[in-house]
């Protein structure tokens, strides 16, 4: 796409009485990218085609799944170490997140499920001093597990009942110090 | 619908964490993109996007030096930034209301949360080609029209001035003098 002249407007109202300016897009993608044919059929050609390509990427998964939660736990060592400075609680909260966000794909729901559970308590938490290390330490440990245990897919009954446990005692314990926030 | 050529989009793929990156790729190139670039952090993605002039970036938000919110920012500087109308699809485990305002209000066109599914990535990049958003510029923004449809019985505050002091109102409410 020509960029400089994208930039030429082709039309504003900036004159009038709202001071905003409406550009239209003189050339677009449409111009280049879009092909005569079936868009459903492609579309579906398409995304089969990129499933069985993260298929055969999957055999990779389990390795990557295993740097990542270990990723996980020496940042939880370091953050330890460091009595839970901003800075390693930052560390912390990014490679759960890290985590949280590609678990999934690599085929680990209840490891996304459990970094979702951390991030919330690393983030919600008022008081930061007041993070509790055992219960950090339950989330990492678990997601380790799932890993070692080979833990993959939603039809997992261990792994979904230490999920839902995790977010349980997570959520009881923010309410919990929220509501001493508020009565203090 | 529009069915996409894909070999013809040049896509620049910003993310920290090369797994990811490596998944995005791996995607793309399943629905048939012949050029892509990556980029480990903000600076080099806007480095990418300066060297490259890419059709489509697709960046998520936490990166080292600076994150995926702050790169839509200074793409959408016509001042500095040679791309400003490059369409931005942020991707990203944030799936926080908040997060998805921050990242609308820097300029994103599209945001998609992760897990990527393929899908997902297909109907945002055929949304990016196919339907384009007219640009809007005001005091505080420079980026695709946030409104994707016209409410006609909207009544309130005309937010684009960037000054809250114009109003609109609902022709239907409006009471005649007899």
């Amino acid at each position: 796409m020509d960029q400089e002249r994208t930039m030429q407007p082709q039309h504003t109202d900036a004159s009038s009485k709202q001071a905003h300016e409406v550009i239209k897009m003189e050339t677009d993608l449409r111009d280049r990218c879009i092909r005569p044919g079936d868009a459903n059929d492609a579309a579906q050609q398409a995304i089969a085609n990129a499933e069985q390509a993260l298929d055969q990427l999957s055999v990779n998964f389990d390795e990557w799944m295993a740097t990542e939660s270990g990723h996980l736990t020496a940042a939880n060592d370091a953050a330890k170490a460091a009595s839970f400075t901003p800075e390693s609680l930052d560390e912390l909260f990014q490679a759960a997140h890290n985590l949280k966000g590609q678990a999934t794909t690599l085929g680990y729901p209840f490891a996304d499920e459990i970094c979702a559970s951390l991030c919330r308590l690393i983030d919600s938490l008022p008081d930061k001093s007041r993070l509790p290390g055992i219960l950090v330490d339950q989330h990492v440990n678990a997601v380790r597990a799932l890993v070692s245990e080979n833990a993959k897919g939603t039809d997992n009954p261990k792994a979904s009942v230490l999920a839902k446990r995790l977010r349980d005692v997570t959520n009881d314990f923010l309410v919990q110090e929220k509501s001493q926030i508020k009565s203090a | 619908m529009a069915k996409i050529a894909f070999d013809e989009l040049r896509f620049v793929v910003a993310d920290d964490n090369a797994h990811m990156r490596r998944i995005v790729r791996t995607l793309l190139r399943a629905f048939g993109c012949r050029e892509i670039y990556e980029a480990e952090d903000g600076a080099s993605g806007l480095e990418a996007v300066e060297a490259y002039s890419p059709d489509i970036l697709i960046t998520d938000i936490t990166m080292p030096i600076f994150d995926g919110i702050e790169l839509t920012r200074m793409i959408r500087n016509p001042e500095g930034c040679r791309s400003p109308f490059l369409p931005i699809i942020v991707l990203s485990a944030y799936s926080e209301k908040k997060h998805v305002i921050a990242a609308r209000d820097a300029g994103a066109t599209e945001f998609l949360c992760k897990p990527v599914s393929a899908t997902a990535l297909y109907r945002r990049i055929q949304n990016v080609v196919a339907n384009p958003r007219d640009f809007i510029r005001t005091k505080s923004y420079f980026g695709p029209d946030r409104r994707r449809y016209i409410n006609p019985n909207y009544s309130g505050v005309e937010r684009r001035s960037g000054t809250g002091s114009e109003n609109i109102v609902d022709p239907n409410q409006v009471q005649l003098e007899a």
